[in-house]
């Protein structure tokens, strides 16, 4: 059986967009179309406003938490073209303000904590923007034209040390990589290499605007796996052992738009949410398919048995 | 595997239909849900979001010694995997163990049951019944795959199981046995019922007694029943005769018996009569008895005795099949069981995992039969993945313990274990454990430490190190900074003890940076804070020269922020102009060379007069001082 923990009442005055837990699941941040941020206390069932965050001047789309090792440090991103970054100063202040893309900012996404305090941003303007934290300055690096009519998504590869990634030739530890999902439906993979982002790979399977892309934790073998999603109702699952060359399984093709992916902590587990009001939960059995294990919707259901089974 | 599994179902209550959800994990078991409006509605939104979990009850605190005991016994078969030799033995006790955890589980689960409220009452009904069942399974599975049984006859291995498990008819026996009443029968209205339990479980002995206490016993009828089963061949694998010799003597007994109720010796009693034609072996005679057992097994139990009884282990499988069908049984005990006597073991590992045990089940048996070497289990295209399902069910019974605020530690345990993807799983729950108390954060550091984590521990550190400054726990913080081994967060909070002196005169923490020893190493900032440190305790005690030379020293040093310059150069007062001739010639040099360099502190600039005459005063002493110690 699964139960309700928490019910949060966000008392947000439109419609949210984003709810993000932070590291250790105890606090909550929701962002709206009333143009604010709002983070939570969740404590034994009940919650406590922290702060109310105005500074965005349109709809918030996407909140994230950075890292504890950094501090107490969000990131929001807004149709107002801005993306913000506070941080818990006694109080929850803005401490940086990104006035880089001309259009809407979609997506934004903290690097792994092992490569510093990096943010990436990814625009309607079609361009992605990385923030890169210098102590009291950011530094920008800016992919231009990552996808023609607008970038939906941005993801980051697990920091993987070199001895597990077969392409790794360089000695500076870990490459630096971001999947993408635009408009133009297709999921591009950028390497770092420099100061340069470089596009080292163009995933093609989709027909239609890709909603979200979610990088797999890394777990165990060497393979890396990618999941996306698009308005033509498909998940896919990209795998690759070199990032060179990716193997896509549509895992599914659903009623509806799908607009969310978002793998659990340890990997394994896919939550898919779609328009067609279904929240399905994803695993892969020992035998490599994909089978839906659990699903949440408004509908009449039966309660029996949420094993998650491995076979 | 099946592909007809339907997914479970959840509903979140109150969402209208033209509303858009969206889910997103959270941590390692939970999600987050929320709604959002369709485009072109007039409705009222509501903002909530919803948290879900799934209802782990191995997390209930009745089952908490059932979690913790079997995690010991789990580590214990891990050791015996290294030893070489004859395992077996040392693993049919850890079977045993696991069972009998689960017989006190049981007993305890009963026991509260008694004692509680209705409303607990129906979810310890549902533990005991999840509990039972497995105990039972577990127990057949280790008669056929754990022990060794002598001869690969099984069936007395399977009675002692059946009888273990429904113990209630032969428990009536023996109360009616202990009353001794001639006309037992008359007595007790379950008398015969007694008598049909157990000659189905094959208990001989209690049925020939149970029929010397009938008011008829003395009839020829029941002294013929008492010889027929007083001669019955038992097969015994120490019997010193072949199984061949055995079915030889037990079918010549068999057809005597077939004779003798041929010719209406039986027919004085109904019930007599019924259980001879049982003994004889009469199939619809099993079946018109099957009112008298709780499960297909047993009868299965009293097919074997009566027809087969030197059934080995592989023609099992048809015989259960058999009576399963006709039984109909179809709960998940069941299906495992049939599997189990099947030798599936693919199919019991699927079944028990609906067993609504969490995975205690599946990953315990799987890790026990994987380590007696008999788990062989085959994919689709007949390639072996049993290291694979071993490691996978094990993986998420760690995992689900992880996400409990107590059972990590044990959940870590099982993660260890798993070769493959274990270590780093461990590494990513243990960075999203709430952190808590500076005892339980110790606990995490242990565990990241002995798997050689060290970023783990480095991050953790600096997390705990950022939560102290904010508590403005400065010391607390230095000591996590170094245990993280962070030289530039080190540097930062040496930095902030330093501005808070600047700002009120006053050292805090002074015990730990008096003793600070190598660590003072990991940045220049604290190795000057240090020995700022001990300059002001050897002043303290009265220590002047050595003090002087400490001051001397950091004033060369390099190491000197610009902000405390000042402070440095206003300690040098005093000691220039002590009684004593403290600072030498070549001291005063310096402090002048530092004054001119470094005295433009605004903050100084009160004292820079006072500074250059101490110096002066203090250098024309110390040159004669100098100068007559030449001369001598």
């Amino acid at each position: 059986m699964v139960s309700v923990l928490n019910t949060v009442d966000t008392g947000h005055e439109d419609m949210i967009h984003d709810a993000e837990m932070d590291y250790y699941g105890l606090r909550l941040a929701t962002c709206s179309s009333d143009n604010s941020v709002k983070i939570f206390d969740l404590k034994n069932g009940s919650q406590s406003l922290v702060a109310d965050l105005k500074g965005h001047v349109g709809p918030v789309w996407q909140v994230t938490w950075a890292h504890p090792k950094f501090g107490n440090l969000l990131a929001s991103c807004s149709y107002d073209r801005k993306v913000i970054i506070w941080k818990e100063l006694g109080e929850w202040t803005k401490i940086y303000e990104h006035n880089g893309h001309d259009s809407s900012v979609n997506s934004v996404a903290w690097a792994p904590h092992e490569f510093g305090l990096i943010l990436a941003c990814g625009s309607s303007d079609g361009s992605v923007s990385i923030l890169i934290n210098n102590g009291d300055t950011w530094d920008t690096q800016k992919i231009t034209n990552a996808h023609t009519i607008g970038c939906n998504a941005v993801s980051w590869c697990p920091a993987i040390e070199p001895s597990f990634d077969s392409s790794g030739t360089q000695k500076n530890g870990p490459i630096k990589r971001l999947a993408t999902g635009g408009c133009d439906n297709l999921v591009k993979i950028w390497k770092e290499e420099g100061d340069r982002w470089i596009e080292e790979d163009k995933l093609e399977a989709h027909s239609d605007w890709v909603r979200d892309v979610a990088w797999a934790p890394a777990v165990g073998p060497s393979k890396a796996a990618l999941a996306s999603c698009s308005q033509d109702r498909r998940v896919i699952v990209w795998t690759s052992n070199d990032y060179t060359s990716w193997t896509p399984t549509i895992l599914n093709v659903f009623d509806d738009v799908i607009w969310n992916v978002s793998w659990s902590l340890t990997g394994g587990i896919l939550a898919v949410s779609g328009g067609d009001n279904k929240v399905s939960l994803w695993r892969e059995n020992t035998e490599g398919q994909w089978t839906c294990i659990s699903e949440t919707n408004k509908g009449q259901g039966n309660l029996n048995n949420t094993d998650q089974r491995a076979l | 595997m099946d592909e007809n599994d339907s997914p479970l179902t959840i509903d979140i209550p109150n969402v209208p239909k033209h509303l858009r959800i969206t889910g997103s994990w959270v941590n390692s078991n939970r999600i987050g849900i929320y709604k959002k409006l369709a485009k072109g509605s007039s409705e009222k939104y509501d903002p909530t979001v919803y948290i879900l979990r799934p209802d782990i009850i191995l997390f209930s605190p009745q089952l908490r010694k059932l979690v913790n005991e079997s995690n010991g016994v789990f580590l214990s078969i891990q050791k015996i995997k290294s030893v070489s030799g004859d395992v077996r033995p040392e693993l049919l006790k850890h079977s045993k163990q696991y069972r009998s955890i689960l017989r006190a589980c049981i007993e305890s689960l009963q026991d509260i049951c008694g004692k509680c409220l209705s409303d607990k009452k129906e979810s310890l009904e549902n533990f005991l019944t999840i509990f039972y069942q497995i105990e039972c399974v577990w127990h057949l599975i280790e008669i056929l795959y754990v022990d060794v049984v002598p001869g690969d006859v099984i069936l007395p291995q399977l009675l002692e199981w059946i009888r273990f498990h429904f113990p209630s008819r032969e428990l009536v026996a023996v109360k009616i046995l202990a009353q001794k009443t001639i006309g037992a029968d008359l007595e007790y209205p379950n008398y015969w019922e007694a008598v049909i339990g157990c000659a189905l479980h094959g208990k001989l002995d209690l049925v020939r007694a149970l029929l010397a206490l009938h008011s008829k016993a003395d009839h020829p009828a029941f002294v013929m029943a008492e010889n027929v089963l007083k001669t019955m061949p038992i097969y015994n694998v120490y019997g010193g005769y072949s199984i061949d010799g055995f079915t030889t003597c037990w079918k010549r007994w068999q057809l005597e018996l077939c004779s003798n109720l041929n010719s209406k010796a039986f027919i004085v009693d109904t019930n007599l009569e019924m259980i001879m034609k049982l003994i004889a072996g009469e199939q619809d005679m099993l079946w018109q008895f099957s009112q008298y057992t709780d499960a297909w097994y047993e009868l299965l139990a009293a097919k074997l005795f009566y027809t087969s009884p030197c059934c080995k282990q592989p023609e099992l499988s048809l015989h259960a099949n058999n009576i399963s069908k006709r039984w109909q049984a179809n709960r998940p005990s069941d299906n495992a069981i049939r599997a189990v006597m099947e030798s599936n073991l693919h199919r019991v590992i699927k079944e028990i995992q609906y067993m609504g045990d969490n995975g205690w089940f599946a990953a315990h048996l799987v890790d026990l039969l994987y380590a007696c070497g008999k788990l062989k289990i085959l994919d689709r295209d007949q390639v072996e993945v049993s290291n694979q399902l071993h490691e996978s069910l094990i993986l998420e019974y760690g995992n689900t313990l992880m996400g409990h605020r107590s059972l990590w530690q044990c959940g870590a345990s099982y993660l260890i274990h798993c070769p493959v993807q274990g270590l780093a799983r461990l590494e990513i729950l243990l960075q999203s454990l709430p952190m808590g108390s500076e005892a339980r954060v110790n606990k995490i550091l242990d565990i990241a430490r002995d798997n050689k984590m060290d970023h783990i521990v480095t991050s953790i550190c600096k997390i705990q190190g950022l939560k102290s400054m904010k508590q403005g726990r400065l010391g607390n913080a230095l000591a996590w900074a170094l245990k993280a081994q962070d030289s530039g967060f080190t540097t930062y909070i040496a930095d902030q003890f330093l501005k808070r002196y600047a700002e009120y005169g006053e050292l805090d923490c002074r015990d730990l940076l008096e003793n600070l020893g190598f660590c003072m190493m990991a940045s220049d900032r604290l190795t000057f804070l240090g020995k700022y440190c001990e300059f002001h305790q050897m002043y303290s005690i009265g220590e002047f020269k050595e003090a002087a030379s400490l001051l001397v020293s950091l004033l060369v040093s390099n190491l000197t922020p610009k902000y405390f310059w000042s402070i440095l150069l206003s300690d040098a007062i005093p000691l220039l102009e002590a009684k004593d001739v403290i600072l030498s010639s070549s001291d005063c040099f310096e402090l002048l060379r530092c004054v001119e360099a470094h005295g433009d502190d605004l903050k100084f600039q009160n004292k820079i007069e006072i500074f250059r005459l101490a110096v002066a005063r203090n250098l024309a002493r110390a040159l004669s001082l100098e100068g007559c110690q030449v001369e001598h």
